[in-house]
Parts: structure tokens; C-alpha cells; sequence
């Protein structure tokens, strides 16, 4: 069953699939080394002005200083809830567990055009709180918060709790029964959960949109700049944040390929 | 529904690939440092300014050292269209935003729906060396304060490649020829069409001001140039620009001056002129927006914006009008022709301002009713 | 530690004095409490912050707009005024959703299947690639799609090249089919990561077993791995669908001139037409046309895995 990619026809998939996936991340790469602002072939040369340039540019600061502390507050937040909501899951038989899952799912279902109006009317109209930068961290946390529940749910329902137990009836408490013996053993996963949560969060344009009121994040101020032009500083800026998951990831492979 | 094992395959799809990796750890601290970097850069004990409008505009308030002498910390919120920022007030901005630039047509129903704050023009020093045919619109006064000052304005002309059009098109309904089948542009600015169109295809004295049965003809004439020669509706102006720079059209129904500086940047010389039937014209405002937080910085602030220097830049960088005339001197010789700056009533006879359409019942077709009528082009 | 039990033993002593609860029953109602607070910030933020806005939303749409204002009211003129409108639109939207979920899907679940059971050790590398596709963000990833299908475009040039074409041809954008690619390749991870889950439940000894009494590859696929596959492959269809279903971007910048979708109306009555109750009306009426094309789908599905 194991034989690796047998068939060609196999191959062929695998690899056109492969290339319809990340021909698109590599032109958003490559364009941002391009000295013409179309991006576009010919790219008329290497240059690495488009990094100067957002470097140089206030308001892709400010834009990525909000984008930080959106992700940030929901890398801790959204990870913390859902991990704790995830804890009381998998202690609950497999049925009752499944349909709390669904429902806590529902978000990642709807249109993000349905959630963020509805966020928006809702913040606005019925409570009446001035939109901002809090506003949008609630609003992220309705849609990462699935992705962390689930992930941490997967992870915990074949967790074995006599672990637990036996630290408890030994007299820990509950916080240091989970500190010591839970959290070890999830800790990666909590941490993957955490990532997928930043990267969505860090990614959203639409519910941002709606529900931040002045200022930018990083996705609308990308999304601003094509209403007028839009230069491959945005590809530079899409570059950084890339290399810095690729290469993080492929160092801690290495590092961990090397220390067993 | 047979739901059942989604989320556990969710799940168990996302644990086989998260758990088993420890490299996620390293992943985790290396965001976590970049997160931190991030927030920790801006300095504190700044005063923030909080300002909405098109990318660009923004040229005259970073130009010079106004900012960093007052200590600002300037907060950009770029606008998808002048709708957005009535919008943005209505849904909480009110009291959060400093300062907006504003078409002028909206600014009465900005000022009936209170979102305005009325400008003291005494503070204003520079106000009596603007465009006095601008300052002296109707539009700009509610209930004879002033509630915008004028600083910016341009035409709507056609556009074009001339590698292929080859002479400025006579007649807007040059879009029409069946060799530009296939490579026109729409772009979806209602207002600006309207102002394009409404009296080219009506013939009407203010094109704005239309019956019911000639916006319904606008629109249906709309609808021909959309199913039978248009490449593609832009969603935005920018994005017209990047098609002109891709050769994916040669010709538009609707333009705006500072669309040829874009596509110029991406390496594509376009043309643009002003057909016979006349255009609209445009002409934005600065407005203080209700219980602005930082009046006194503001009043500053425009000043600034309005002094010879910025508008100079603004001019040059955007290809725009600007509206002092002590700073016209300073402006290259092309630009001074291309607006005509000696002459600004002949050009406002090719390019004319048209208020917004009604907002109440009447002889002509209100406001929603174009909305409403616009809508159809877009769906059919 | 210790004082955790000293309380312990002194609120069962009271407890017992005061001749209510007996021991067992403190300490269950101790951890049951313990128990429900752990949850309760996700279900606080499920509740108030989804359920609550989605409520107000919904019955919103029974408002009224009247001179720019909005008015609470209970009237249908809004879904009559929808269906009346908008029934076009939303028969397109249904269109491409539906495209773009049946292309997502089956590659989706090829893919899946491929790095469950083809691709061996290359499968991890697969799957990370998967993830990978969610980062770079999404304008500037259309814009690579531009770059892709426009008329000067790379698939344009490599035609070219190849000599298939002699013009380079203006039919991979602006229009319908470059809103289904786009959205695909947006969509496909989120579609095999589910997939993929599904099959990663399934034994590799059941299908070793299988095929030891005799059941042909064919069979053992129609017999163990689709029936295992399809919530997954639901959950992968549903998710495209109604996703594809909501979205605006995308055709704003890939779609021709006859590709205005629903979402670009919706978030126009927010932007332009400060008709909240209309956009509300209008949002509702698509997940309402959605729901019976993901039933039939369910029930497709269900019906391919008996026979």
C-alpha cells in the first residue's frame, strides 16, 4: 500500500495539483524581487526596493502593528478558550461530544460576508460599542476559535485521563494535574492550534473589514491600496511573512531531524 | 444531516499533521518574536490622528514636517468610495475621526444627517486664496455655514491606449465601434457614471437631474456598452489601471487623471482626453467630521494641507487639481495647461460639476432611484 | 496541596453538620461545576458573539429602511423584494458555488487519497504543502492569478510557446471560469484536510484483509474507503459550497461583466445603499437556496456509497 507514487498517472495528479497549489505563491514571491511595479512578465530585473519601500512606509507599520496585536491577542485568547473548551469535550462520551463539536463548527461554515455584518450591525446598532481594534480581536475569535477547539479536541479523545486521575488521587490540583501531566503532552498541538488560529487571523480581510471601523490591518490595507495601485511592496510584505513560517518550520526540522 | 464524523475527521486530519511535529514549537516562538517586534516598534506619548480618504490623498499631509513637528502619530483609513466614509461615520466613527476628505456632493446630506462639523473659514488662513468658483458652491454650505474646503479636483475623461487608438476619440460613444469589442472598461463607480453619462446620453442641461424615463435610458444604454462591448466592470479605478498595464482594453467609459499616473508606474503610457458631449468633474472637500477629538491640531492640519508646498507635491505626485492659486505658479508648465488654471470657467464648461442627485421625491429621479436603476446595470 | 484537602474535609464537615449533602455528592458537584466553567468562555463567545449577532441579523431583515434610517418593523417586503430582484443573481451564484464545490471536492478528494495511500512518505510534505496555499494572503494571490490567466499572461506565453495558439487568448479571465479556478485553488485546502481526515481513519489491515479473501482494488474502495470518506467529502462539499456561495472578492476582480454574484449585491447594500434590512434579507434568502443543494449532495452521496 506504501509504494511510493507506483502509478503515473498518480505522479502526474500529484504533481499538477502540487504545481496548480504553489505556482501562485511562488509568483507572489518572485514579483516582489521584480523591478517593474505590473506584476507581471517581464519583471524587468532583480531589486530589492519593494522591501525598502514597505519599509520605509508608515502606514504599512501601522497596518502591521495592528495586524500583530490582532494575532497576538488571538494566539493567546483564542487558544486558551478553545483549549479549555476542549478539555471538557473529550471528557464527554463520544456522541454528545460530536454534536458540541458541530455546533461550535458552525462559524467556519458560514460566509465570512454573513459573519462579519452580522458582527458589525450587532456591535453598532444593538450594543452600541464604537468599532475598533477589540472588536475585531471578538470577531476573530468567533472564527478561530473552531479551528483550536477541534484541533485540541482531536489531539485530547484518545488522551488517556487515568494519567490525570492518578495525579489528582496522588493530591495535585486540577491546575497542576494539567500543567504537569496534561499540557506536556498536547503542549505541540496547543501550539499548531495557536499557529492555524494566527494565520487565520492574520489572513482575514472580510470580517476585519466590517467590523474595525478606522485604521488598517495588514488584509485591508492591501485591500485599500487596489482600490488605487497596488505595488509589489505588498508581494515583499506577503514574501516576509512566508519565508518566516517556511523557514521556521524547515529549521525546527532540521534541528529536530539532528537531536533524535 | 449525516454530519456525524466531520468535525472527528477535521480533527484527526489536522492532529496526524500537527502532533507528531515538534518543529511547530520553534515555528510558534519565531511568530511570537515577529508579533512582538511589531507591536513594540511605534513610540508612545504621540497624538494619534485619525483621517479617512483615497490612497493618495494622503500626499499633502505627509509632505514636509508638519507630523513629526506636532507629534502625530497619523492613522490612514484609504477608502473603497466616498459612500464608505458616510458609512464608517454612521457605524461608530463619530467622535473617533479627525479629519475626511469628501466629494462635495455628499457634504448636504452629510450636514442634514449631522456627521459634519461646521468649519470656522477665519481659522482657515489660506481660504481666501482658493478657487473661488469652488469655494463658492452651493453644495459646500449648509444652512449657510461652510462644511467643506475645497482641495482637490479633477475631470472624469476618457481614456485610452494610444498605441491603439491612435486619435483622441471625438465622442465618448467611440466605445461603441466594433473594433473595441471585447476591450472596453467599466469601472463601478455609480456617481461617476452618472456624471459621465447622464447628460451625454440625455442630452440633459445638469446631468444629474434626470426623470425617471431618462435615467432609465442612461441605464439601458449602460447595459449595451456592459453585454455587448465591455471586457470587464472594474471593481476599482486601481484596477483599470492594472488591466491598461496587463493590455487587457484599449478604451473606457469613465476615467480619472490620476489613473494615468498608476498605469505609467507600471510601465504603460495611456492618453486621455475630453470628447465632445463634455464629462463630469469632480471636486473633493476637507470636512471635519462630528466631535472631532483633536479640532485645534486639525484646523492645523488643513492649513497645511492647503499651504503652497503640499499642494504643489500633491499635484505633481497625483496629477491632480489643486485648488490655492498661490501654489499654482509653482507647478510645472504641463500640468498648469492640463487644468487650465487661467482659464477655470471654460473648463468647467467641459467638465462640469453636477450636484448629487435628490434625496427627496420630485420631478427627478432621486438618489435611491438611481441607486436602485444602477443596480440593474450591474445585474444584467 | 494540603489545604486544598483541609477545605476539602471542612466543607463536607459542614455540608454533613448542616445535614445537607453527603460527601460524594459535594465532591460531584464540585467537579461538575469545575467541569462547566472550563468551556464556558468558548460557549460565552459562541453565544454572544455568533449566535446573539447572527439572531439580530436575522431578524433584522424583517426591518424597514425609511429615509436612512432603520426602522424595527415585522414585514417580509424585503424577502418578497429579494426574490423579485435578485433570483437571477442568486441562480448564478448557486451556479458557480456548485461548480466550484464539485471541482474542489473531487480534486480535493484525489488529492486526499493520494497522500493517504499513494504517496508514502512524500504524504507529510504533501499535506504541509496544503497548508501552505492558507498563507500569502488572498488579494495579492488573485492578483498572481491575473498574472496567470490575463491576456499577456504565463498560461498565455507557454500556448504561445508551444505554438498551440497563435493570439494569445482572452478566455481564461474576466469571467465565470476564472472565478470557479479561483476560488478552487482558495478552497482546496480546506477541502483536504477534512478528507484526508476521513481517511486517515480507515486501517490499513482492513484493506490488506480485504484483499487477502479476494476483493478486488475496485471493490475494497466502493466497500471500505468511500463509505468512510463521505462525512469528510460532505464536510469538504459543504464547506466549498457555501463559502463559494458568500463570496464577492473574487469575482470582483477575476469575473467578466456577467459575473456579479450575490455577496457583491449583500455587501453593496452595506457600502452604497445603507439598506441593512434588505442585506440582511438578501443573505438569508442564499443560505435558504443553499440548503437544499447541500441535502441533495448529502443524499448523493449516501445513495454512491450503498449500491
Amino acid at each position: 500500500m506504501t509504494r511510493v507514487l507506483a502509478p503515473p498517472l498518480w505522479f502526474a495528479f500529484g504533481f499538477g495539483v502540487v504545481l496548480f497549489m504553489l505556482t501562485p505563491l511562488v509568483l507572489v514571491v518572485v514579483f516582489s524581487f521584480g523591478r517593474n511595479a505590473l506584476t507581471s512578465f517581464p519583471m524587468g530585473g532583480f531589486t530589492l526596493d519593494w522591501y525598502r519601500a514597505l519599509f520605509a512606509n508608515d502606514t504599512f507599520w501601522g497596518a502591521a502593528k495592528n495586524s500583530g496585536i490582532v494575532a497576538t491577542a488571538i494566539g493567546l485568547g483564542s487558544t486558551v478558550i478553545g483549549t479549555m473548551a476542549a478539555l471538557t469535550l473529550s471528557r464527554l462520551p463520544a456522541r454528545y461530544a460530536q454534536v458540541a463539536l458541530q455546533v461550535f463548527g458552525f462559524p467556519i461554515m458560514l460566509p465570512a460576508l454573513v459573519i462579519g455584518i452580522a458582527l458589525m450591525t450587532y456591535f453598532v446598532r444593538l450594543l452600541d460599542v464604537p468599532l475598533g481594534l477589540p472588536t475585531v480581536i471578538l470577531g476573530h475569535l468567533v472564527i478561530t476559535q473552531p479551528f483550536v477547539i477541534l484541533i485540541v479536541h482531536a489531539r485530547l479523545s484518545g488522551f488517556d485521563y487515568s494519567l490525570v486521575d492518578s495525579a489528582r488521587d496522588l493530591g495535585a490540583s486540577p491546575l497542576a494535574a494539567f500543567l504537569t501531566v496534561t499540557l506536556p503532552i498536547v503542549r505541540t498541538t496547543i501550539i499548531g492550534a495557536a499557529l492555524i488560529a494566527m494565520a487565520v487571523s492574520l489572513d482575514d480581510f472580510i470580517v476585519t473589514f466590517f467590523s474595525i471601523g478606522n485604521g488598517n490591518t495588514i488584509p485591508t490595507l492591501v485591500w485599500s491600496m487596489v482600490r488605487t495601485t497596488l505595488d509589489p511592496s505588498i508581494n515583499a510584505s506577503a514574501t516576509i511573512l512566508i519565508t518566516l513560517t517556511v523557514g521556521a518550520t524547515l529549521l525546527a526540522l532540521w534541528l529536530s531531524r539532528y537531536r533524535g | 444531516m449525516t454530519h456525524n464524523d466531520v468535525q472527528q475527521s477535521w480533527n484527526a486530519a489536522m492532529a496526524d499533521w500537527l502532533s507528531r511535529r515538534r518543529f511547530l514549537a520553534g515555528l510558534a516562538a519565531t511568530g511570537g518574536a515577529a508579533a512582538m517586534t511589531l507591536a513594540s516598534r511605534p513610540a508612545a506619548a504621540k497624538t494619534t490622528i485619525t483621517w479617512m480618504g483615497w490612497q493618495g490623498y494622503e500626499t499633502p499631509i505627509k509632505s514636509g514636517t508638519f507630523l513629526a513637528d506636532n507629534d502625530i502619530d497619523f492613522q490612514p483609513t484609504f477608502i473603497a468610495s466616498n459612500e464608505e466614509i458616510i458609512t464608517k461615520l454612521q457605524a461608530g466613527g463619530v467622535g473617533k475621526t479627525d479629519l475626511i476628505t469628501m466629494y462635495f456632493g455628499y457634504l448636504p446630506l452629510m450636514a442634514e444627517g449631522g456627521l459634519l462639523e461646521p468649519i470656522d473659514t477665519s481659522r482657515v488662513t489660506p481660504f481666501g486664496d482658493l478657487v473661488p468658483q469652488f469655494t463658492s458652491q452651493e453644495a459646500v454650505k449648509y444652512e449657510g455655514q461652510q462644511m467643506g474646503i475645497p482641495w482637490n479636483w479633477g475631470s472624469l475623461p476618457i481614456m485610452y491606449d494610444p498605441a491603439v487608438v491612435t486619435a483622441p476619440p471625438a465622442s465618448w460613444f467611440d466605445v461603441m465601434k466594433p473594433e473595441y469589442k471585447g476591450k472596453v472598461a467599466m469601472v463601478d463607480d455609480p456617481l461617476g457614471n452618472l456624471l459621465v453619462w447622464g447628460r451625454t446620453v440625455t442630452g440633459a442641461e445638469v446631468g444629474t437631474l434626470l426623470t425617471k424615463e431618462q435615467l432609465a435610458k442612461v441605464i439601458d444604454f449602460m447595459i449595451e456598452v456592459k453585454t455587448k462591448q465591455a471586457r470587464a466592470f472594474f471593481a476599482t479605478y486601481g484596477d483599470m489601471a492594472d488591466a491598461f498595464a496587463r493590455n487587457e482594453i484599449v478604451i473606457t467609459t469613465i476615467g480619472w487623471e490620476a489613473v494615468a499616473v498608476w498605469t505609467l508606474q507600471k510601465g504603460k503610457q495611456i492618453a486621455y482626453s475630453i470628447p465632445k458631449e463634455g464629462t463630469g468633474m469632480f471636486m473633493d472637500c476637507l470636512c471635519i467630521p462630528k466631535d472631532c477629538p483633536h479640532v485645534d491640531l486639525v484646523y492645523g492640519l488643513i492649513n497645511h494641507i492647503l499651504s503652497p508646498e503640499p499642494q504643489k507635491q500633491f499635484a505633481t505626485e497625483q496629477s491632480a487639481g489643486i485648488t490655492n492659486l498661490k501654489a499654482v505658479p509653482l507647478l510645472p508648465d504641463d500640468l498648469r495647461k492640463s487644468y487650465s488654471y487661467g482659464d477655470i470657467d471654460g473648463f468647467m464648461q467641459r467638465a462640469r460639476l453636477f450636484p448629487v442627485p435628490p434625496t427627496k421625491e420630485g420631478q427627478y429621479a432621486t438618489y435611491d432611484d438611481f441607486l436602485e436603476e444602477y443596480e440593474r446595470l450591474k445585474r444584467a | 496541596m494540603i489545604p486544598d484537602k483541609t477545605v476539602e474535609v471542612l466543607k463536607d464537615g459542614i455540608a454533613e453538620a448542616i445535614g445537607r449533602r453527603p460527601r460524594r455528592a459535594a465532591f460531584a458537584f464540585r467537579s461538575d461545576l469545575r467541569r462547566w466553567l472550563l468551556p464556558a468562555p468558548a460557549a460565552v463567545v459562541f453565544a454572544g458573539l455568533f449566535v446573539a449577532p447572527v439572531a439580530f441579523f436575522f431578524a433584522m431583515s424583517f426591518w424597514r429602511k425609511k429615509a436612512m434610517r432603520l426602522v424595527p418593523d415585522f414585514t417580509f417586503d424585503n424577502y418578497v423584494e429579494t426574490w423579485e430582484k435578485y433570483a437571477g443573481v442568486i441562480a448564478i451564484t448557486l451556479g458557480i458555488a456548485l461548480a466550484t464545490a464539485i471541482l474542489t471536492t473531487a480534486i480535493a478528494f484525489a488529492f486526499a487519497y493520494l497522500i493517504r495511500f499513494k504517496a508514502g512518505r512524500l504524504g507529510p510534505a504533501l499535506l504541509f504543502i496544503t497548508l501552505l496555499t492558507l498563507f500569502g494572503g488572498y488579494l495579492v494571490k488573485i492578483y498572481a492569478w491575473k498574472s496567470i490567466l490575463g491576456k499577456d499572461g504565463i498560461l498565455n506565453s507557454a500556448l504561445l510557446w508551444l505554438g498551440i495558439v497563435r493570439e494569445p487568448l482572452t478566455i481564461f479571465i474576466y469571467n465565470p471560469g476564472a472565478v470557479v479556478v479561483t476560488l478552487t485553488y482558495f478552497l482546496l485546502p480546506l477541502a483536504v484536510l477534512p478528507i484526508y481526515g476521513s481517511l486517515r481513519t480507515i486501517d490499513d489491515e482492513t484493506i490488506e484483509a480485504a484483499r487477502d479473501v479476494g476483493a478486488r482494488p475496485r471493490h475494497a474502495f466502493r466497500d471500505i474507503v468511500f463509505p468512510l470518506a463521505r462525512p469528510g467529502t460532505l464536510a469538504a462539499f459543504t464547506l466549498s459550497f457555501l463559502v463559494a456561495a458568500g463570496d464577492y472578492v473574487t469575482p470582483r476582480f477575476v469575473g467578466g461583466p456577467y459575473t456579479a454574484m450575490i455577496g457583491d449585491f449583500i455587501e453593496q447594500q452595506f457600502s452604497l445603499r445603507f439598506d441593512w434590512p434588505m442585506g440582511s434579507a438578501m443573505s438569508f434568502s442564499v443560505l435558504a437556496a443553499c440548503i437544499p443543494v447541500v441535502l441533495t449532495a448529502a443524499a448523493l452521496l449516501s445513495w454512491c456509497g450503498r449500491r
